[in-house]
C-alpha cells in the first residue's frame, strides 16, 4: 500500500515554546506549545498538565464551519489526549516544579490549515515533533516570599518516555482497505481504523469509532503495515530535531 | 460478567426507550424517530442521526462529545438510514449512575431502545468492556475500583450476526497478544449479551402480557 510523503519542520513558530509544521501529502498541520505555570490539583499534587486542543477552521476544508469546535475537532483532541496518556509519553511528575504549589501546564494547540484526510496521523506527528522541540525555562521558587522567578536564558528540553506513531486506514469492504486516506477516500469509505504503535513496533492502542464492520484478523495486517511507518516517521522527526 | 438488567418502554412519550444496567452502571436511552428534521440537516437519501449524551453530574464536556461521536458512528452503520429519507432519528442517553462502564451501558441501552422503537436495523449490536490488570488477568465488565487498578481498558462493540468488530475504544497500552486476548474474551461475552437481548424482547412480545 502506498502512503503519501511526510515533511516535518520544527521550531516554525518563534513565539511558542515548542512548535512544528507537518505535511502528510496535502494535509498540513501546525502545532504550537505554550508552557504556563499553574497550580497542581489537590488529587495529584506533584503532576503537571498537558492539554492538547485541535482546531479545524473553515480555511482548511469546506466541511468545517465557523463556531464552537465540531465533532471532528473534538474527536481528534480526545484521540491525542488518549494516546499521550495510554502510551505514557510524558511523566507528568516531570512537569512539577514545586510540590503542591507550581507545575508546568503545556497547552498544545494543533491547527489544521489544509485538510486532505488522515488528520489523526498528521496531528500526532505534529504534536510529538513539537513536544521534542519544547524548551522549558528554569524556575526558581522563593519560599519565604512565595514568589516564582523564571529564567528565560536557561532552558531544558523535556524528556519523552515514548514516541507513538499512528497509522490510519479506510475500510471500504472486507477486501478493500486503503492506508493513509485522502479527504476523498474518507468521504467515499465507510469508516476509519487507526492503530497506534510505539517506537519498537509494538501495538499501543487502536481506535475505531464505528464504521464498517471488520474481521478481527484484519487488524493484524494493519499492524504489520503500520510497523514500517513507525521507523520512518521517528527517524524523520529525529533528524529535524537534531538540526 | 456483571449482572445485566433492562426495562423496556420506560418512558411513555418516546417512540422507544430502555433503562439498561450493567452491574452498578445505569443508563437510560430514548429514541425518537424517524421524524421531523430541520432544513439544514435534511438529506435527500437518508435519515439524519443525532445522539445526545447527558452525564449524571456536571456539564457536558469533551468526554461526553466523544461518547456521542462513538455511539453515532456505531449506530449509523447498523440502522437502515436509507429507508427514511428527509427525516431525523434522535437518540438521547441519560447517564443515571456511573460505575465505570458508561460507554458499553449506553451502547447496549441504545440498541434495546432502537429495538423497542421498531427502527429497522441490519442486526442488533452488543458492547462489552474489559480491563487488563497489572498481573495480566482480563476482567470482563469491571467495576470502577477494578478499573482504577487496571493498566488498560478496552470496549468493543460487536454486530449481532457474525460478531465482527463494529467499534473499538481503548485506553492504556495493550500489545498485540493482550489485545487479541481481550477481543476474544469480549466476543464470547457478547454472545451472552445478545442472548439477554433476545430474552428481553421475548418478554416484551409474550402473549401473557396485557397492554393498557
Amino acid at each position: 500500500m502506498s502512503v503519501r510523503p511526510i515533511t516535518v519542520k520544527v521550531g516554525t513558530i518563534t513565539t511558542a515554546d515548542g512548535s512544528s509544521t507537518v505535511r502528510v501529502g496535502h494535509t498540513t498541520v501546525i502545532c504550537g506549545i505554550k508552557a504556563e505555570i499553574a497550580t497542581p490539583v489537590l488529587r495529584n499534587p506533584n503532576q503537571g498538565f498537558i492539554v492538547p486542543n485541535v482546531e479545524l477552521y473553515p480555511c482548511c476544508s469546506h466541511m468545517f464551519k465557523i463556531g464552537p469546535p465540531g465533532e471532528k475537532a473534538m474527536a481528534t483532541s480526545q484521540f491525542l489526549k488518549n494516546v499521550i496518556s495510554s502510551a505514557k509519553v510524558l511523566d507528568l511528575t516531570d512537569l512539577c516544579i514545586v510540590h503542591n504549589k507550581l507545575a508546568w501546564c503545556l497547552y498544545c494547540d494543533v491547527v489544521c490549515i489544509n485538510y486532505d484526510g488522515n488528520l489523526y496521523d498528521a496531528a500526532l506527528i505534529a504534536l510529538m515533533a513539537a513536544l521534542q522541540n519544547v524548551k522549558l525555562p528554569a524556575v526558581s521558587y522563593d519560599e519565604e516570599n512565595d514568589k516564582a522567578s523564571v529564567d528565560i536564558e536557561r532552558t531544558l528540553p523535556i524528556t519523552l518516555k515514548a514516541r507513538p506513531v499512528a497509522s490510519t486506514f479506510t475500510v471500504y469492504s472486507d477486501s478493500i482497505q486503503l492506508m493513509d486516506p485522502t479527504a476523498e477516500d474518507e468521504t467515499q469509505g465507510s469508516g476509519e481504523v487507526t492503530v497506534v504503535l510505539l517506537e519498537n513496533g509494538s501495538l499501543c492502542t487502536t481506535h475505531k469509532p464505528g464504521g464498517q464492520l471488520i474481521l478481527p484478523n484484519i487488524l493484524d495486517t494493519f499492524v504489520d503495515l503500520a510497523k514500517q511507518r513507525v521507523h520512518a516517521v521517528n527517524t524523520l522527526i529525529g533528524k529535524e530535531i537534531n538540526e | 460478567m456483571a449482572k445485566h438488567a433492562c426495562q423496556l418502554n420506560f418512558l411513555s412519550r418516546s417512540d422507544g426507550s430502555a433503562l439498561y444496567s450493567i452491574g452498578n452502571t445505569v443508563a437510560l436511552a430514548s429514541v425518537n424517530g424517524p421524524g421531523e428534521v430541520k432544513k439544514s440537516n435534511r438529506h435527500y437519501n437518508r435519515s439524519h442521526l443525532e445522539v445526545c449524551y447527558s452525564p449524571s453530574t456536571g456539564q457536558s464536556m469533551i468526554g461526553e462529545r466523544t461518547l456521542e461521536s462513538v455511539i453515532l458512528h456505531t449506530v449509523e452503520q447498523v440502522i437502515l438510514v436509507h429507508l427514511h429519507p428527509r427525516t431525523a432519528t434522535n437518540v438521547t442517553i441519560q447517564e443515571m449512575q456511573s460505575d465505570g462502564l458508561a460507554l458499553s451501558t449506553s451502547v447496549n441501552a441504545t440498541c434495546l431502545a432502537l429495538l423497542d422503537a421498531g427502527v429497522q436495523m441490519k442486526s442488533p449490536f452488543a458492547a462489552v468492556t474489559c480491563c487488563l490488570t497489572p498481573s495480566g488477568t482480563i476482567i470482563i465488565e469491571p467495576t470502577e475500583a477494578e478499573l482504577k487498578e487496571s493498566e488498560a481498558l478496552a470496549t468493543f462493540v460487536f454486530d449481532g450476526q457474525a460478531l465482527n468488530v463494529l467499534s473499538a475504544h481503548q485506553e492504556g497500552c495493550l500489545d498485540s497478544e493482550n489485545f487479541y486476548a481481550c477481543l476474544r474474551k469480549c466476543q464470547t461475552a457478547a454472545k451472552d449479551v445478545l442472548n439477554f437481548y433476545r430474552r428481553i424482547m421475548e418478554e416484551k412480545y409474550s402473549s401473557d402480557k396485557s397492554y393498557n
